[in-house]
């Protein structure tokens, strides 16, 4: 099982906001018997899902240099289950962002219709605490954010597309 | 149920208060992507357990008459440590407030007495809301309790 | 932006309350963020967050975690906070009431020392700015 838990970028405006598709799907292992009869895709991965395209706008942002992980989940709100089928359209617009971390709100749509929202605060790990070095070993994230398609659709915030980075 | 986050159950009040055991084993093979350099289980995860505690905490209180008992809020989620592979989390769901079929969690995970993950959940017991006809209601609230049995079936519940 | 104290009080208080998922009258000027409050280092990053957003100002870390001074050998000798120690917090925190902590300033007591009030009258500082 990979943890990516959003199927493509749809749209990355940096230090601004990112939007993405996760199609949720009857054969993914974490739908197998997760509610027999019901399946639907556990809440936590969707917040999962938006907590990874705010946590690569956070880290573009600071151009990959802080590790960025999620501290805290101010508030989600869960009004409908994804279920089989579904795509979830993913909309995550940043709010603040300083030295230590960046706070952000997301939404998830499906069908035209807002079936989530949250709140995301992120970290930045301080160096020395938690872990030495970075997260990934060179080339995991860049390998990453290709299959997502990140780099078809990333723009600065002038709309030109950004460059893939050597950090990643 | 593959994406089950309680290993074992340690105490239950049904109803009220639910403690379980989950420990992160190396070869979960998400891991590789959390993080390459430092595999740890990710926050999700960990809220995911809490999630589980206070689901089954509450079907086994109502002797697993809902259909469902599906996450409506999350609030006050905090990650405050990591739990790196080997590690063992204990998970507690307690029922704060009940109000039809609304339930308040209190649901808070520790590794080592430390506190890693808390979370203020309100729940809802509620219906497929699929059409009469198809009678998925009652073929999920079947499966339900065998589930139960499956996941945690040497632990009685008490009488 | 002007504000009155009182303003000031109750958009503190929905920002602890929101942050650290405690009640209203939990939140009074006495109560600590540390002790009482059950705030945790990740939680002060939330109520920066929330503060600055609802007063429109920004907060530097070193305002509020003045760990440069606590860790330095000049101000800090046997884990006790010297005279010169004392001096440089009182200059870096003016708006806090380091009284009660002054009597024995012991390093690792300085966690528990932020009650509501010194929170608020930190943002009338800031907000004079």
């Amino acid at each position: 099982m990979r943890w990516m838990w959003v199927d493509r970028f749809t749209e990355f405006v940096s230090g601004s906001h990112a939007a993405g598709v996760k199609n949720v799907a009857l054969d993914e292992d974490v739908l197998d018997g997760y509610c027999p009869g019901f399946p639907y895709l556990p809440p936590t991965l969707m917040i999962e899902g938006m907590a990874q395209l705010g946590g690569i706008l956070v880290a573009q942002m600071f151009d990959w240099d802080k590790r960025v992980v999620l501290a805290k989940v101010g508030k989600a709100e869960f009004l409908a289950p994804a279920t089989p089928g579904d795509q979830l359209l993913y909309h995550v617009k940043l709010d603040s962002a300083q030295e230590n971390g960046a706070t952000a709100t997301g939404t998830c749509h499906c069908d035209g219709k807002l079936i989530a929202s949250i709140e995301l605060m992120f970290a930045f790990l301080e160096d020395g605490k938690f872990a030495d070095g970075p997260l990934f070993k060179p080339g995991d994230l860049g390998g990453m954010l290709r299959l997502m398609n990140m780099f078809h659709v990333a723009v600065d915030a002038d709309g030109k597309l950004i460059e893939i980075s050597d950090k990643l | 149920m593959r994406y089950s986050q309680l290993d074992r159950l340690i105490s239950l009040e049904p109803g009220k208060r639910l403690v379980a055991e989950r420990t992160l084993r190396a070869d979960e093979d998400y891991l590789q992507d959390h993080f390459p350099n430092f595999p740890v289980m990710p926050g999700v995860m960990m809220l995911e357990a809490l999630l589980q505690a206070a689901m089954w905490m509450i079907h086994t209180g109502n002797d697993f008459q809902s259909p469902l008992v599906m996450l409506r809020e999350a609030k006050s989620v905090k990650f405050g440590d990591f739990l790196a592979p080997g590690e063992t989390l204990q998970i507690t769901a307690e029922t704060i407030k009940e109000e039809e079929n609304i339930v308040t969690v209190k649901a808070f995970a520790e590794k080592n007495g430390k506190t890693t993950v808390s979370a203020r959940l309100v729940m809802e017991k509620c219906s497929t809301g699929q059409p009469a006809r198809l009678g998925t209601d009652a073929i999920v609230q079947g499966h339900i309790r065998k589930k139960f049995a499956e996941l945690f079936g040497t632990f009685e519940l008490p009488a | 932006m002007t504000a009155t104290s009182e303003e000031i009080f109750e958009k503190v208080q929905a920002a602890l309350v929101d942050a650290l998922g405690v009640d209203d009258d939990e939140v009074i000027p006495s109560a600590t963020l540390v002790g009482d409050l059950g705030a945790e280092s990740i939680d002060f990053l939330d109520i920066v967050f929330k503060l600055e957003k609802a007063f429109g100002i920004s907060i530097p870390r070193e305002d509020l975690s003045p760990e440069d001074i606590l860790t330095n050998s000049q101000y800090v000798q046997g884990g006790v906070v010297t005279a010169e120690g004392m001096a440089k917090l009182k200059s870096r925190m003016p708006w806090a009431d380091l009284s009660t902590f002054e009597k024995n300033p012991r390093v690792q007591d300085f966690g528990n020392l932020l009650t509501v009030k010194d929170m608020c009258n930190y943002v009338q500082s800031k907000i004079g700015e």
